[in-house]
């Protein structure tokens, strides 16, 4: 069963002067207990379908069904529709809890706010929730500046449970941490996911992050996926050249010839989204462009079984 | 619970910080900024002042219009610590329980300021649209006209007394409030738990009021301190110009009127209530300027 799917989903920003594409014919499907990963760089769109999915921006064209419903239009019992069955972890784990409300009351809130089960229900399921997340009830009458960044984006995790979502994202969760706290609350969502069989969408540009915590990888490159496929698939056999560049950029030890190689192998810098490039938006920087790149668009064509390509030298 | 998830305890992220406590972290600035502490002295002994007034004055009868004329004008005595008025009334007791008048003004505006002021500030700032235009253009309207000549129409045209110079002042004051809001609430809102709180599925009313209301409370602690100490000099202004709370209330502004036409003789009926004003005003000042800086370095 499919929880989410977005259908030819299009985001423009600012209509008159200079309008940002931010998101340009984007078709995602996310299906039951599956673990989608969202790799690109910063202005790859990668927030904003994040942002469309969980009903905070109206898409300027597309569809948004949430398991068989339509939510495209952003009406109030669409947007409780979708609180009550995504949540999302946020990036930074501080800025996203409140400074002035206690641990218990920052797990509690989807619980409150959607008005599920009693206080007595409410108070139940937040001391099963910091079981679960690894943190001791003792931390429960804490305040977010008490704690240190992994206790944070532990209190995020578990906000984010307390509704037993369907769907949850999880925007660069590990992103602002140390490296060994963010191997720990990695180890901490691969966990949970295979206990609780929570269907999730993890955006991050690491790439040694998605490939342990997504089933299926996208890639995604001014507003465009430009890849899809298996993690394990495309982790052995990128098609598209940014994807391939992109692994290329990873420094690895041992591999410094290698490393040298792909830094020249891609030219320049990400173009502005307010002036997407004409034709396949990544030919300034190709090194296989040609002439058909430059001026057509190219179309998605399977190259093997759930393996989705943008790409002329695919076609 | 798995034990792969047990691996992952808490521990292992490393030590809680060590609690601060907010009483501490006062105890140490009031410590190291000794004025602040002067402030809180003379706040308090104001306040108990005023709410023991009239135990604590040797005549408290003169408080109103009593009349002894064998006591008149007296200079400072050991009777009379700060000499008798014109009348032969007590000068200390009247200053003592005019702290009464004056500390009542100053609450009721700020309650008043404090509770029209904020919520529409906040709702300004985080609904935005053209309620949140029309409430800001509302209020830039009332910020142009000067706070005294405003009370002074206001007085003016109700009749100078208690309740008038209340709501006069509290009309003038609840802008500041309103723009202190708006502008707070403008910043906080950008914060991720704001959103996160959307995603949450927290209503707009919750979220503003219950969410981004709270992180305005030491921004608003320090504002109330500073302006109590505005409104009771507001308050004094305008006894002294004769439309505010009117005689024989031991209201100071008044006593420093009318000890005025016995300057320079008489210097201690205007020197003394003079002297609780400006004592009373730079005593919340300085409080207010040390819980800045404790509730500031908090954030």
């Amino acid at each position: 069963m499919t929880v989410l799917d977005l259908r030819d989903v299009t985001q423009v920003f600012g209509g008159r002067g200079q309008p940002v594409r931010a998101l340009n014919n984007v078709s995602l499907g996310v299906s039951e207990a599956e673990r989608v990963g969202i790799v690109g760089e910063s202005g790859s769109g990668k927030t904003t379908l994040a942002r469309i999915a969980l009903g905070l921006t109206k898409p300027t064209s597309g569809r948004v069904t949430l398991l068989d419903r339509d939510v495209t239009e952003l009406r109030s019992d669409h947007q409780r529709y979708i609180h009550r069955h995504v949540q999302m972890v946020f990036q930074d784990p501080l800025s996203s809890l409140n400074p002035r409300k206690s641990v218990r009351q920052i797990i509690a809130l989807p619980l409150e706010a959607q008005r599920i089960g009693s206080p007595q229900d409410r108070e139940r399921r937040v001391v099963e929730l910091m079981d679960s997340v690894g943190l001791p009830s003792r931390m429960l009458d804490s305040w977010p500046s008490q704690l240190s960044g992994g206790q944070r984006q532990r209190v995020g995790i578990a906000r984010a449970l307390a509704i037993s979502p369907k769907l949850l994202f999880l925007d660069e969760p590990t992103a602002s941490l140390d490296v060994s706290v963010q191997a720990r609350i990695l180890e901490l969502l691969v966990g949970l996911q295979a206990k609780l069989r929570i269907a999730q969408v993890m955006i991050s540009h690491n790439l040694g992050v998605i490939r342990h915590a997504a089933d299926r990888v996208a890639v995604m490159y001014l507003g465009q996926i430009v890849e899809q496929a298996p993690t394990a698939r495309l982790y052995a056999a990128p098609a598209h050249p940014y994807t391939q560049a992109l692994f290329a950029a990873v420094p690895a030890v041992g591999a410094r010839k290698r490393h040298g190689a792909a830094l020249a192998r891609v030219r320049g810098e990400v173009a502005s989204a307010t002036n997407i490039p004409s034709g396949c938006p990544f030919h300034p920087r190709c090194p296989q462009a040609t002439e058909r790149c430059r001026g057509e668009v190219p179309v998605v064509s399977t190259v093997a079984s759930g393996h989705q390509v943008r790409c002329h030298l695919h076609a | 619970m798995t034990d792969a998830l047990k691996s992952t305890s808490v521990l292992e992220d490393g030590p809680v910080s060590e609690r601060v406590s907010a009483t501490r972290v006062a105890i140490e600035t009031l410590r190291r900024s000794p004025l602040s502490l002067v402030g809180l002295v003379i706040v308090v002994f104001v306040i108990l002042v005023a709410i023991f007034g009239p135990w604590i004055a040797p005549f408290p009868e003169d408080a109103g219009a009593s009349v002894n004329f064998a006591k008149r004008l007296k200079p400072p005595s050991a009777e009379h610590w700060f000499g008798t008025d014109v009348v032969g009334r007590d000068v200390l007791s009247r200053v003592i329980i005019g702290s009464q008048i004056s500390l009542t003004i100053a609450l009721f505006v700020i309650v008043f300021a404090v509770l029209i002021g904020v919520p529409l500030g906040v709702i300004a700032a985080y609904f935005g649209g053209g309620l949140g235009g029309g409430i800001m253009r509302i209020n830039e309207v009332f910020l142009a006209i000067p706070s005294l000549v405003f009370v002074l129409a206001v007085s003016s045209l109700l009749g100078p007394s208690l309740p008038v110079v209340i709501i006069a002042i509290s009309l003038a004051w609840w802008t500041w409030y309103a723009r202190l809001a708006y502008g707070e609430v403008l910043s906080i809102k950008q914060e991720q738990f704001v959103e996160a709180a959307q995603v949450s599925g927290a209503s707009k009313m919750r979220i503003a009021f219950r969410e981004i209301l709270p992180n305005l409370t030491s921004v608003l602690i320090v504002k109330v301190t500073l302006d109590i100490g505005y409104v009771i000099l507001l308050g004094a202004s305008l006894g002294y110009l004769g439309l505010g709370v009117q005689p024989p209330e031991p209201e100071w502004g008044i006593m420093v009127a009318e000890g005025r036409e016995q300057l320079p003789d008489a210097w201690w009926l205007t020197t003394f209530p003079g002297l609780a004003v400006f004592v009373t005003v730079m005593g919340f000042n300085l409080l207010g300027d040390g819980l800045n800086d404790i509730l500031g370095a908090r954030q």
